[in-house]
């Protein structure tokens, strides 16, 4: 994990400076202030290489900065970390005045504070909550500042390299007319010359270090870059890593179109051996692990719209060569695979999974491709090129932006649905009153009501991800951002600034199925076999089933997505479409280009879990909810085909991805070698979109809850994210064991 | 199909690996007429409704339940398994069963204990494409005395079965210091030579997962059988007895 924030990271002198130059800046105009401000973070915040690397790239981002998403979104303060009243490190008087100033003046300064009072007022009626980091979700939905989600153009960064960019934004700027286009070219231009300031400062730190082959050829590959392309492997993986880093950008997207050809001309030349490689690429993944956050740090590989796939696959194989050396929980390897893509990639996936490694994840391009195409609402071609970055959304390469400005709680509006706009647990008034669940006369009318009460708050969903946008477009140019974005120096304006090609968003959902379960149980025992009554219902959700085991016990017992069931399946889809479709429509007259439903997961559904009352599903308060599109713990009883089945049936073209879990015993693999690629590749033929093995095995977890250190290897898939399972906390931890294991 | 033709099962695992060749459905009737003291299954042995799940159900369900992994049966080899308790307890739900799979283009195994009556037997080798038959003890007193059924019927039936050219898979579970006596085994390593038409001969050391329904039935876990599962060595040992026999068609399972 990114060490981000310290205890005093770089300290007071750092934070003045940087608000200095935020305040000349804001005098002039925010590509200046931009300029400014990057120039006091870089090289500031690079991390020095060790003399064990072969590759420089890590930078800190203290409790004052800039960068798109970590540390905060824009310009940022965040001393949340250390309690600035009461540091470990010793501040005289003066000191701490200086840093309460500092914390006021960020507090309307900062980008997130600006955006979120520009809000409208219907944004700020319907979504009083302000987010936290999750800590306490107790509102049906928030809005989230942040810009997750950026894949720039490492493509058009390895064929030209720095000197190319350099080039082709003097280009612009001499043909620029507009003031705008100019002030943006001249920031864009400095923000070049910044990456070779910082491959300058990483040649001279490369210097102080002992001198050894590795330090060698770590200079060897940093002047390589300086000016020219890159011309080999170590090159290119150098520019990659450091101009992501500078940027900011956590993601990787089509590592394997970039660097393969670099990687396959090395290989040829016998310039460097496989073994040199996969050095290369150990150090590579390595500082990815200790730099990036685990629901980030994507490399993607395989799948169609590819130039050169031969090349291509080369780097592929390498890569889950690395994973399967390395048993790290980053970086999240994705594999594409089409039919009739080279066998041996998705055969040597096969063999990493069944290892216990989580990665890579698999993603079917033919299921996914035309459904992207669809739900983007753009051509084959372009659709070619998604990627799917984070925990699992899914957005265009470096032609859209797929941040998450969203979140919703599916099964807490139906709880609000079943008892007039409060909540179950402490009547807590969260949404319109549309009646409660003793009043509806048939199901239709409940499910009307939940209904209603999830497009109240995604009335204004679409429109909160378009304002955070605008705001941010007005204060952050991004501008080495925007240099590496398709159409940006085309049309003289940065990313957010009318740059970018697809302006998108997506809208995470959680608790779906837990909402599908519940109305299937409801629809089922309330309103067809009348076992219990509406009102018995709401009493012992109320009570948290306390005193109504038998009753939740039914309620448990009922249908369950998952299992292959046709009327939970049903229902299952009804709940999906609707949100789906509800979702894309809210877009109209906010300016968006597309605004999808992604069911993805962090661990939201175990915080959030916290705050829903018991449910109908046979849930109790505080449980977690449903992680992506996976069945409700334990509630999979049917098989793993069927499970698959149902995965299988909700609509993915209305939405922009949806996770699903598996969990296999590590002996399924092991001794069904065959059998287990048959069944995942029918899954596949199936219409499956994507899967994330886990393969453990149930006593090992258990084992490692009382010997944590002797599970330091054993990797599990929470939702979107991999993860050490004994860097878990236990509440999630608990979760993942509950899981079915097949 | 007789739609409402009715029969009671005890479960229905989907995806197995274990009964039967590729990515299967098994299908574990209840009821059995035998009294195996090692027996994993021991709910499904009395015709009894609403323990473990036991439940009554149409064939038309559970065939549609069936047909619901035809692509993952398809590509894998798989198929159908009907298990239990004894299937042949049930003639008319099993034979109808198979006749429907067979009509879906399903590939059908019957995993039976072989005490059944000649004319159910043999009216099954039209739709049936595999049978799974257990093969327990070899000596005729003990047989009687730990499944408490003689086992003169039983090793007709298989030896009718063989004779119509059936494909027939060899089950059977070693229980040690019970039935894994030398005798028994030399007669299970004899058995691939006396029948080349023998497909396999599968040997399931015990494993002790079905003790824990006994003592939700109520039951006592027969005091004959070993404390804990078959040690590692044991099932070495055991490879190691069939090699020097030579029988390659015996696969010992692990536990
Ligand atoms: S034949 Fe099978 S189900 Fe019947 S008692 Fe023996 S082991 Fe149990």
């Amino acid at each position: 994990m990114a060490v981000y924030r310290d205890v005093d990271v770089l300290g007071l002198d750092y934070a003045k400076k940087f608000t200095q130059a935020y305040k000349a800046g804001s005098a002039q105009n925010k590509y200046v202030r931009e300029s400014l401000c990057e120039d006091v973070q870089f090289p500031r915040v690079l991390v020095s290489p060790r003399k064990t690397d072969l590759l420089c790239g890590k930078r800190l981002y203290p409790e004052v900065g800039y960068s798109p998403q970590v540390g905060g979104m824009g310009f940022y303060f965040d001393t949340t970390s250390w309690d600035g009243e009461n540091p470990v490190i010793k501040y005289s008087q003066t000191e701490l005045e200086e840093w309460k100033a500092l914390r006021e003046f960020w507090s309307n300064e900062a980008t997130a504070a600006k955006c979120l009072k520009s809000f409208s007022p219907e944004i700020r009626g319907r979504l009083p909550g302000v987010y936290d980091g999750g800590k306490n979700l107790d509102y049906p939905a928030y809005a989230l500042f942040r810009m997750s989600g950026l894949q720039v153009n490492l493509k058009k960064l390895g064929n030209i390299g720095i000197g190319g960019l350099e080039e082709e934004v003097t280009c612009f700027l001499n043909n620029a007319n507009d003031p705008e286009s100019v002030a943006f070219f001249q920031s864009a231009l400095h923000s070049v010359f910044r990456i070779k300031k910082c491959v300058e400062y990483y040649i001279g730190k490369a210097q102080e270090l002992p001198p050894s082959q590795k330090t060698e050829k770590m200079l060897r590959a940093l002047s390589g870059i300086l000016y020219q392309a890159p011309a080999t492997f170590h090159e290119g993986l150098q520019l990659v890593l450091l101009v992501q880093t500078i940027a900011g950008v956590i993601n990787f997207g089509r590592l394997d179109t970039v660097l393969g050809p670099l990687w396959e001309n090395d290989l040829a030349t016998g310039r460097i051996s496989w073994e040199e490689a996969l050095e290369l690429m150990e150090n590579f993944y390595t500082i990815i692990e200790e730099e990036i956050w685990h629901f980030d740090g994507r490399i993607v590989i395989g799948g169609v719209g590819r130039e050169n796939e031969a090349a291509a696959d080369k780097f592929a194989m390498l890569a889950m060569e690395t994973t399967e050396r390395l048993s790290l929980p980053m970086p999240q390897l994705t594999l594409r695979f089409y039919q009739g893509q080279n066998e041996e990639l998705i055969s040597k996936a096969y063999d990493v999974i069944g290892q216990g490694k989580t990665f890579p994840m698999l993603y079917n391009d033919d299921v996914n491709v035309p459904a992207v195409e669809k739900a983007f609402r753009i051509d084959r071609q372009t659709a070619e090129q998604y990627i799917p970055f984070g925990c699992g959304e899914y957005m265009i390469e470096n032609r859209s932006c797929g941040t998450p400005n969203f979140i919703i709680n599916l099964q807490m509006c139906l709880e609000l649905a079943m008892n007039n706009g409060r909540r179950i647990h402490d009547q807590k008034r969260l949404a319109p009153d549309y009646g409660a669940i003793a009043n509806y006369q048939n199901f239709e009318q409940l499910l009307g009501a939940y209904e209603k009460t999830v497009t109240y708050f995604l009335e204004v969903g679409a429109l909160a991800q378009y304002q955070i946008y605008e705001g941010t477009g007005k204060e952050c140019p991004f501008s080495l951002i925007s240099v590496l974005y398709d159409n940006c120096l085309e049309k003289g304006r940065s990313i957010f600034d009318g740059g970018i090609e697809f302006l998108g968003g997506t809208n995470e959902t959680y608790g779906n199925n837990n909402t599908a379960d519940s109305l299937t149980a409801i629809d089922e025992l309330v309103y067809s076999q009348r076992k219990y009554s509406a009102e018995e219902l709401l009493t012992a959700l109320k009570a948290d089933w306390q005193g109504y085991e038998t009753m939740q016990k039914a309620f448990r017992e009922a249908p369950k997505f998952g299992n292959d069931n046709d009327t939970a399946d049903r229902m299952q889809m009804r709940v999906h479409d609707h949100v789906c479709n509800e979702t894309q429509g809210s877009i109209v007259g906010t300016g968006l280009h597309h605004f999808l439903v992604v069911i993805i997961n962090n661990n939201h559904n175990t915080l959030w879990g916290r705050q829903t009352s018991a449910s109908a599903d046979g849930r109790n308060h505080g449980d977690p909810l449903v992680p992506g599109n996976s069945a409700a713990a334990g509630s999979d009883r049917n098989g793993l085909t069927a499970l698959l089945n149902s995965q299988a049936k909700p609509d993915p073209s209305i939405h922009a991805g949806a996770v699903q879990n598996v969990k296999v015993s590590s002996a399924f693999p092991a001794k069904n070698k065959d059998l287990y690629r048959v069944l995942f590749n029918t899954y596949f033929l199936q219409g499956g979109t994507q899967i994330m093995i886990t393969t453990t095995n149930r006593d090992d977890l258990i084992a490692a809850l009382e010997t944590p250190e002797k599970y330091a290897n054993l990797l599990v898939r929470v939702g979107g994210f991999s993860a050490r399972f004994i860097d878990l906390d236990l509440a999630t931890q608990m979760e993942v064991i509950s899981r079915t294991e097949y | 199909m007789s739609d409402n033709l009715k029969g009671i099962i005890s479960d229905i695992h989907r995806t197995s690996v274990v009964d039967g060749p590729g990515i299967r459905t098994a299908v574990f009737l209840q009821g059995c007429p035998l009294r195996c003291i090692w027996c994993h299954n021991p709910e499904t042995q009395q015709m009894k409704i609403g323990q473990f799940g036991s439940r009554v159900v149409e064939l038309s369900e559970v065939v549609a339940e069936c047909k619901k992994d035809l692509a993952y049966y398809n590509v894998s080899g798989g198929g159908v398994t009907i298990s239990g308790g004894e299937p042949l307890m049930q003639p008319l739900f099993t034979l109808k069963f198979l006749q429907e799979l067979k009509k879906a283009g399903i590939h059908t195994a019957l995993d039976t204990s072989g005490y059944a009556s000649r004319t159910i037997v043999e009216k099954t080798l039209l739709f049936t494409d595999l049978y799974l038959f257990d093969y327990k003890v070899t000596d005729p007193l003990s047989h009687s005395e730990l499944t408490k059924r003689p086992l003169k019927g039983i090793l007709d039936n298989l030896e009718f079965l063989l004779k119509n050219k059936a494909s027939v898979i060899l089950r059977c579970p070693l229980v040690p210091g019970v039935n894994d006596q030398e005798e028994h085994l030399q007669a299970i390593a004899g058995m691939g030579n006396k029948y080349p038409s023998l497909v396999q001969v599968d040997i399931l050391p015990w494993h002790s997962m079905g003790n824990v329904k006994y003592i939700k039935l109520g039951r006592k876990v027969d005091s004959h059988l070993p404390r804990g599962n078959v040690s590692k060595q044991m099932i070495d040992h055991y490879r190691a007895f069939f090699i020097e026999h030579g029988c390659s068609k015996v696969v010992v399972r692990d536990r």
